[in-house]
C-alpha cells in the first residue's frame, strides 16, 4: 500500500539543489553528532548509494560520512511532503522484502559490485519507480558533490569573476 | 535608483495592519502593479515570502543562490517529477534572477488570443505604446558586446545551415558581462522590479515586506476583506498568523503560486477553471564539447536566439520550439545530467569546453498540449503537467535540430541530455541515437523557467478566470497582475509581456 504512494511523488527531485549550502554552514561544520532522519539500516543504504553513485568523480575533501550528514540535515528544511517520500523511499530499500521488489535483491548494499548492479538496473528499467529513484538519486548525489568550491578544480571552473566596484551601483 | 527600504515579516509585531492595497508576490507584475498604484496616491503595501536580498548580498555562488532566492532551493519539479521548474522567490520574484532576455510578444501569440480567447483588446497597436514605457522602465536595449562562446556558437552553427537568427535585447544598465544573472545581480546592472518599479514605489511610500508568506486570503460574501500572512520561515510548524486589511487585493504571486494560493483560500471557482491551463514551456538541453574552450559560466547568460522553428501561421500543427542557449556553471551541469559514475565526471571534466543549446517549446496551441492544473493538498501547491506524445515528438524534432547546429558550429562530441544519452563524434551518429531514444518523461531532461497561465484573462467566465481587465469573475476586488492571466504560452521569455500587459491594465 505504501508503495503506491511513491508512484505519485517526484522522489526526491526536489530537494536537490539546496542541499550544498549546508556544507557551508555553522552547524554542518561543528558536526552534526547524530543523524536525525536517516537511522542506522537507512544511513548504510544512503551511504552504499553514493558511493557507487560517486565512483570515478574527483576526488573531493568531504568523505561519505560527512555527505551523509548533510543530507541528513538537508531533510529538516524541505516540504514535510517531500520528505516524507524520500524516507519512505529509504525505508522501503532498507527493508529486505521490499528492497528485493525494488531491486531484485534482499540487501545489495553490502557490496559495492552488487549496488552498481542495482543502479544499472534503475538506470535502464522501464518502470515508473526505479526510473524516479534514478533520477531523485542523480540530481541529489550530484548536488552533494558539485555544490562546494571543492569540487570546482576538478571540473576546471576558475570561479567567479572580479566585479568592478561602483559601476552600476 | 535607490534600492527599495523592505521590512522582514519576521520582525512585525502588529497583529493587524491596513492599507488601500495590498499586493502579493514582488516580480515583474507585483513591483508594477504597486507603483502604478502608489502613483495613484495610495497606500500601498507589497508582501513577498522571499527574503529581502539586494545588490550587495548577492555572492556569485550557485549553491547560495539556488537556496535563497528560488522557489523550493531550485528542487519544484511538476508532480510527478517529469518536469524541472526554475522560479524566483525573492525580492524582484523572477526578474531577480533571471537572464535578461527581453523579447516583446510575438505576433502569432497575441493573434491567437485574438481568434481563440476574444482578447480583441490586445494586440500590436494597443500595447505598443506599453511596451515603449516598459523598455524604458528596465532598460531594455540592443546588446552590444560580442556575445560569449557559448552563444556565438549558435549563431555559427545556425548562419552555417542558413538558419535566421538574431540578438537579444537585455534589460541592463552598465552591465559587466560577467554572467552571473541567474544568482542575483552582483553590480547592480540587471534592472529587476527592485532596482526599477520597487524602487520608485517605496520612494513613494509603499510599505514592503519580505520573509511574509500569504496563507490565505479571507472572503466574505463576494469581496476579500483581509489577507493571512505569517513569517516565511514559520510555514512547516505552527505559525501565528497576521490580519492585513485592504480595500483592493492584487495577486501577483507568479503562475503556480497565485493560483495555488487561490485555490487555497477555497475562493469561488463554480467552472473549475483555476489553474488550468499552465504552461511551462517545457525545455530540452542538447550539450556539445569543442576543441577550444567555451567558457560556458561566463559572459552575459543569452544573447542569441532563433525563432525559424516557431511556426508562422495559426493553423501549424506541429509545436514549436525557440533555440537559446543557457549559462553554465558546474552545480547546474552536474544535476542536469541524469548520469552517474565515469559517464558523468568524464562530461564534468570538459565543462570549460561545453557548449549547450536549449530549445523551449510552446505549450497551449493546440489540443494536445493542454497545459497543467495546479493542484493543492494539505496546503502544499503541485503542478500537474503530461508531457504528450504530441509534445514528445517536438522534443525529439528540437534534439535533432540542436545536434545539427552543434556539429554544423564544429562540435567535437554532441549529447542529449537523457537518461541513456551517449556523446557521439558525428552527425549521423547523433540521428541515429535520437531516432531509437524514448522522450517519454523521466527518460528525457525537461526543464522551465517560464511558468505561465493558470489564471487565463477572457471574456466568459465559462472559459476563463479572470475578465479582460484581469479582475477575477467572481470576487469584485480582486485583481491578478502576474503571468498566470495568459492563455497559452507565449513562445518567447514572459518578463517583458508581463510587464506590458500589467501596464495595459493598471491604465
Ligand atoms: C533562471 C530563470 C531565468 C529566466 N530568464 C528569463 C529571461 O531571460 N527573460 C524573461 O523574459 N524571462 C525569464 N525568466 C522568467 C521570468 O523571470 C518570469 O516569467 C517572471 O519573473 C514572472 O513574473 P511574475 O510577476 O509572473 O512572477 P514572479 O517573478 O514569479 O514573482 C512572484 C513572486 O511572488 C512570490 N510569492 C509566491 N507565492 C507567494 C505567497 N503565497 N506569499 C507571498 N509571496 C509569494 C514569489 O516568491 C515571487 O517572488 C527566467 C526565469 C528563471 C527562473
Ligand atoms: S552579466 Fe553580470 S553584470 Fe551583467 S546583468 Fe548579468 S550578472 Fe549583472
Amino acid at each position: 500500500m505504501k508503495r503506491r504512494a511513491l508512484l505519485k511523488g517526484a522522489i526526491i527531485g526536489p530537494l536537490v539543489l539546496g542541499v550544498p549550502l549546508l556544507y557551508q554552514s555553522p552547524l554542518f561544520q561543528n558536526s552534526v553528532p547524530d543523524l536525525r532522519h536517516l537511522k542506522d539500516k537507512e544511513a548504510k543504504v544512503f551511504e552504499a548509494l553514493l558511493n557507487a553513485w560517486t565512483e570515478d568523480w574527483p576526488s573531493s575533501n568531504l568523505d561519505s560520512s560527512q555527505r551523509l550528514k548533510a543530507l541528513d540535515a538537508v531533510l529538516e528544511v524541505v516540504r514535510p511532503d517531500k520528505r516524507a517520500e524520500l524516507l519512505l523511499a529509504i525505508k522501503l530499500l532498507a527493508f529486505a522484502p521490499s528492497c528485493f521488489f525494488l531491486t531484485g535483491s534482499i540487501n545489495p548494499w553490502a557490496s559495492s559490485s552488487e549496488t552498481k548492479k542495482v543502479l544499472d538496473l534503475w538506470k535502464t528499467s522501464s518502470q515508473e519507480i526505479p526510473r524516479k529513484l534514478y533520477l531523485g538519486f542523480s540530481s541529489l548525489f550530484a548536488a552533494t558533490y558539485y555544490g562546494g568550491q571543492d569540487s570546482w578544480a576538478g571540473v576546471g571552473y576558475p570561479g567567479p569573476p572580479e566585479v568592478i566596484k561602483g559601476s552600476a551601483l | 535608483m535607490k534600492e527599495p527600504q523592505v521590512i522582514s515579516f519576521n520582525e512585525v509585531d502588529q497583529k493587524e495592519l491596513e492599507f488601500d492595497v495590498v499586493v502579493i508576490g514582488s516580480g515583474p507584475g507585483g513591483g508594477l502593479s504597486a507603483l502604478r498604484a502608489c502613483e495613484r496616491g495610495l497606500k500601498v503595501a507589497v508582501f513577498e515570502m522571499g527574503p529581502g536580498l539586494k545588490t550587495k548580498d548577492f555572492v556569485m555562488d550557485e549553491a547560495t543562490a539556488y537556496q535563497n532566492l528560488y522557489q523550493e532551493a531550485a528542487g519544484r519539479t511538476t508532480l510527478g517529477g517529469e518536469v524541472t521548474i526554475l522560479q524566483g522567490r525573492t525580492l524582484g520574484g523572477g526578474s531577480a534572477i533571471n537572464w535578461t532576455s527581453s523579447f516583446e510578444t510575438p505576433d502569432l501569440t497575441l493573434r491567437t488570443w485574438q481568434e481563440k480567447y476574444s482578447l480583441t483588446h490586445l494586440n500590436r497597436e494597443s500595447l505598443k505604446g506599453h511596451f515603449e514605457k516598459v523598455k524604458e522602465l528596465i532598460g531594455v536595449a540592443t546588446w552590444e558586446i560580442p556575445p560569449n562562446a557559448n552563444n556565438e556558437l549558435l549563431a555559427q552553427g545556425l548562419k552555417k545551415l542558413g538558419v535566421s537568427y538574431a540578438s537579444i535585447p537585455r534589460n541592463v544598465r552598465g552591465c559587466q558581462n560577467l554572467g552571473y544573472c541567474g544568482f542575483g545581480c552582483p553590480t547592480g546592472a540587471k534592472q529587476s522590479s527592485f532596482r526599477t518599479s520597487l524602487a520608485r514605489g517605496s520612494s513613494l511610500g509603499a510599505s514592503i515586506y519580505c520573509d511574509a508568506f500569504v496563507k490565505k486570503l479571507l472572503i466574505k460574501k463576494d469581496k476579500v476583506y483581509a489577507l493571512e500572512v505569517c513569517p516565511r520561515t514559520a510555514v512547516l510548524g505552527e505559525a501565528p498568523n497576521n490580519k492585513v486589511k485592504a480595500k483592493t487585493f492584487i495577486c501577483a504571486a507568479g503562475a503556480i503560486g497565485t493560483p495555488g494560493l487561490l485555490l487555497r483560500s477555497l475562493v469561488p471557482d463554480p467552472h473549475n477553471s483555476l489553474g488550468k491551463r499552465t504552461f511551462l514551456h517545457p525545455t530540452t538541453i542538447c550539450g556539445a564539447t569543442f576543441k577550444e574552450e567555451v567558457a560556458p559560466f561566463y559572459g552575459a547568460p543569452q544573447t542569441i536566439y532563433s525563432d525559424a522553428f516557431i511556426p508562422r501561421d495559426l493553423n501549424e500543427r506541429r509545436p514549436g520550439y525557440k533555440l537559446e542557449v543557457p549559462p553554465i556553471h558546474p552545480l547546474l551541469l552536474a544535476t542536469s545530467l541524469p548520469l552517474k559514475g565515469k559517464q558523468h565526471r568524464e562530461l564534468m571534466k570538459r565543462l570549460a569546453y561545453t557548449q549547450a543549446i536549449i530549445a523551449l517549446q510552446r505549450d497551449g496551441f493546440h489540443q494536445e498540449s493542454p497545459g497543467g492544473q495546479v493542484l493543492v493538498k494539505k496546503g502544499q501547491v503541485f503542478l500537474d503537467y503530461q508531457l504528450t506524445p504530441y509534445m514528445q515528438e517536438g522534443f525529439k524534432r528540437s534534439l535533432l535540430t540542436m545536434g545539427e547546429v552543434q556539429f554544423a558550429a564544429g562540435a567535437e562530441e554532441v549529447f542529449p541530455v537523457h537518461r541513456h544519452g551517449e556523446k557521439v563524434k558525428s552527425w549521423q551518429a547523433f540521428k541515429n541515437q535520437i531516432s531509437n531514444l524514448s522522450m517519454a518523461p523521466l527518460d528525457l531532461k525537461v526543464v522551465s523557467a517560464h511558468v505561465m497561465g493558470g489564471c487565463a484573462m477572457g471574456k466568459e467566465p465559462k472559459e476563463s478566470v479572470t475578465d479582460i481587465k484581469g479582475r477575477y469573475h467572481h470576487l469584485e476586488n480582486l485583481y491578478i497582475r502576474d503571468g498566470s492571466l495568459f492563455p497559452t504560452s507565449l513562445g518567447t521569455n514572459p518578463m517583458l509581456s508581463i510587464l506590458a500587459l500589467v501596464d495595459h491594465l493598471e491604465v
